[in-house]
């Protein structure tokens, strides 16, 4: 028999939280992207293809924001799930030093962890997804990679955010990490209209954005458009991010649980 | 004849110059310890004597600053997660999951140890009957009294059917009914055989549970044996509490003449402590010598009065 992997076990723990509030995330999962394409896409959509029709090769507006609204949804989905729940776990509900006290090792309480924020993540870009399609964005199969890109681009911010929270001594570092990391990188991070409209100064903050890299390939492979920088190129950097972020977290959860 | 032992005689920790630092803060230093299979083993100290760190280096959550340490013969730097599937814990804080209801609580903690959900529902239920839980079993957690929280991590602590039990301050906080119930719970786990270390600051607690205890002060141990063994080491068989309205209890000693015993008297704060062997005859020459307090007890001593003895103040503060 094939032995379960310790982080499983941890996993399920907050698949067993999550039973008694999914229906409350499931409406908001759906309704968040009906609200943004017809808030932003239809109604600002109407406003830039009358005023330029041409700015964006002929393609709506609606359909240029989609792919990267699904990024950023699988984005801010891993952003709240490594804020709270990760900040509550080590302070108040003491999750990580119940889970501590068995088997499971820091790795395998941060792995379950991330595990969790990426099937939420995935979850909110795969609604996201069939919005898509009920609006007839979706052309060709190859669109349905975006999710890959989202889950990547989700996990590339994981560790970081795992890291800010483990670490917190008090919650304002939360409010402070969404309102100067996850909104400005939401903003600008080429979701709502083309990083070559930034100043020349910040756009290479934007080229550092792991959303910017992964809006990019979601809507190279939903508009079927070629990407900035060859896909392997954004990859790569998405993949930086992961590598570096899970690294930091692994650190930090060792750090704060074995003292 | 010679005879072979059929149980091991290998201690399930043992423990030697056992060091544990924060910084340039020293909590444990240097202690000993063996703990025998079917021991009820107390470490008895105050606030910041070093109990809870000795509690997580053996829990295998702490690594020790120095030292050897082994806990079910194994190495808790090297085989951590192997010894703590082996291990009950009953940390001092709650850590049960407030979010989740008394028997998810249980089951998703059976499932960190691997045990299959069809067993660990099965386990709940009958742990949660143990601990007198079975009616609540669908509340959240956040609706439980003090009391009925700690029996749940008690009964949590039981999933796995631990080797070893280690329970941290497992009635601070309750009140004395809620204790009484707690300690019912652990006198019968005790009967089962179940080896347990415990750490109380309460003496009551580990004169009532522990067959053998070791009394830490400052991260070190200054007394080793059962608790009648201690009381009769440091202690006298009985002790006289005297209470003066409006006296310099530092004066009271002095006005005792040699005729009673008194092998030992502490001042303390608000009452003078007389050590002597008979109670009642040290009352009665108090009385001839014209002292008059507002209060007198004859009692028998105890651990408290060991520790009076050892460390020279009380246990708790």
């Amino acid at each position: 028999m094939l032995a379960v992997p310790p982080a499983i076990h941890a996993l399920e723990h907050w698949l067993i939280s999550y039973r008694r509030i999914w229906r409350g995330t499931i409406f908001s999962t759906a309704l968040m992207p009906l609200l943004y394409f017809a808030g932003i896409g239809l109604g600002v959509g109407v406003y830039v293809n009358q005023a330029r029709p041409a700015a964006l090769g002929g393609t709506s507006y609606l359909a240029y924001i989609a792919p990267g609204l699904l990024t950023t949804a699988a984005f801010q989905v891993m952003a709240g799930e490594m804020s709270w729940p990760v900040f509550a776990a080590m302070r108040w509900g003491q999750q990580y030093k119940a889970m501590l006290a068995s088997p499971l090792r820091p790795v395998d309480i941060l792995s379950g962890q991330i595990t969790f924020g990426l099937l939420r993540a995935t979850s909110s870009a795969v609604a996201f997804f069939m919005v898509m399609v009920l609006f007839g964005m979706v052309r060709s199969p190859v669109a349905a990679a975006s999710l890959g890109a989202a889950a990547l681009t989700a996990l590339a911010v994981s560790g970081w955010l795992f890291t800010a929270s483990v670490r917190a001594r008090t919650d304002t570092v939360m409010s402070v990490t969404y309102r100067f990391g996850v909104i400005p990188v939401t903003l600008f991070s080429g979701v709502f209209f083309p990083v070559s409209q930034l100043p020349l100064v910040i756009r290479p903050i934007a080229w550092l954005s792991p959303l910017w890299h992964g809006t990019e390939l979601t809507r190279s492979v939903t508009l079927g458009w070629p990407p900035p920088l060859p896909p392997a190129v954004h990859l790569a950097c998405l993949l930086a991010w992961v590598v570096s972020g899970l690294y930091l977290a692994e650190r930090s959860i060792n750090r704060k649980l074995s003292v | 004849m010679a005879t072979v032992k059929a149980v091991s005689d290998t201690p399930l920790v043992f423990a030697r110059g056992l060091i544990k630092r924060f910084g340039d803060r020293v909590a444990v230093d240097g202690i000993d310890l063996d703990v025998r299979r079917g021991e009820a083993f107390g470490f008895l100290g105050p606030n910041g004597a070093g109990k809870s760190s000795t509690m997580r280096m053996i829990g295998c959550v702490s690594p020790p600053s120095g030292g050897t340490l082994r806990v079910l013969d194994m190495d808790p730097a090297r085989q951590g997660p192997l010894i703590r599937g082996r291990l009950g814990v009953v940390p001092q804080e709650d850590t049960l999951d407030p979010e989740l209801t008394v028997h998810e609580n249980l089951v998703v903690y059976a499932r960190y140890f691997g045990i299959p959900y069809r067993h660990a529902h099965r386990k709940a239920a009958e742990l949660l009957g143990f601990v007198q839980l079975s009616e609540r079993a669908a509340d959240k957690v956040d609706l439980l009294s003090g009391g009925m929280k700690r029996r749940l991590t008690i009964a949590r602590s039981l999933v796995n059917d631990p080797e070893l039990l280690l329970l941290d301050e497992p009635t601070t906080g309750l009140d004395p009914q809620a204790r009484h119930l707690v300690w019912e719970r652990l006198f019968q786990l005790k009967q089962r055989g179940v080896t347990f270390l415990l750490t109380t600051h309460y003496m009551d607690e580990a004169e009532q549970l522990c067959d053998r205890l070791v009394i830490l002060d400052a991260g070190r141990i200054v007394a080793t044996g059962s608790p009648r063994e201690l009381i009769e080491r440091y202690s006298t068989r009985e002790v006289v509490e005297l209470r003066f309205i409006g006296e310099d209890l530092s004066t009271v000693p002095a006005r005792l003449d040699g005729r009673v015993a008194v092998e030992r008297a502490e001042v303390l704060a608000d009452r003078v402590l007389l050590y002597v062997d008979d109670g009642d005859a040290a009352i009665a020459h108090l009385h001839e010598r014209g002292l008059r307090p507002s209060g007198v007890l004859a009692r028998r001593s105890t651990l408290e009065d060991v520790f009076l003895r050892l460390a020279g103040r009380s246990l708790v503060d």
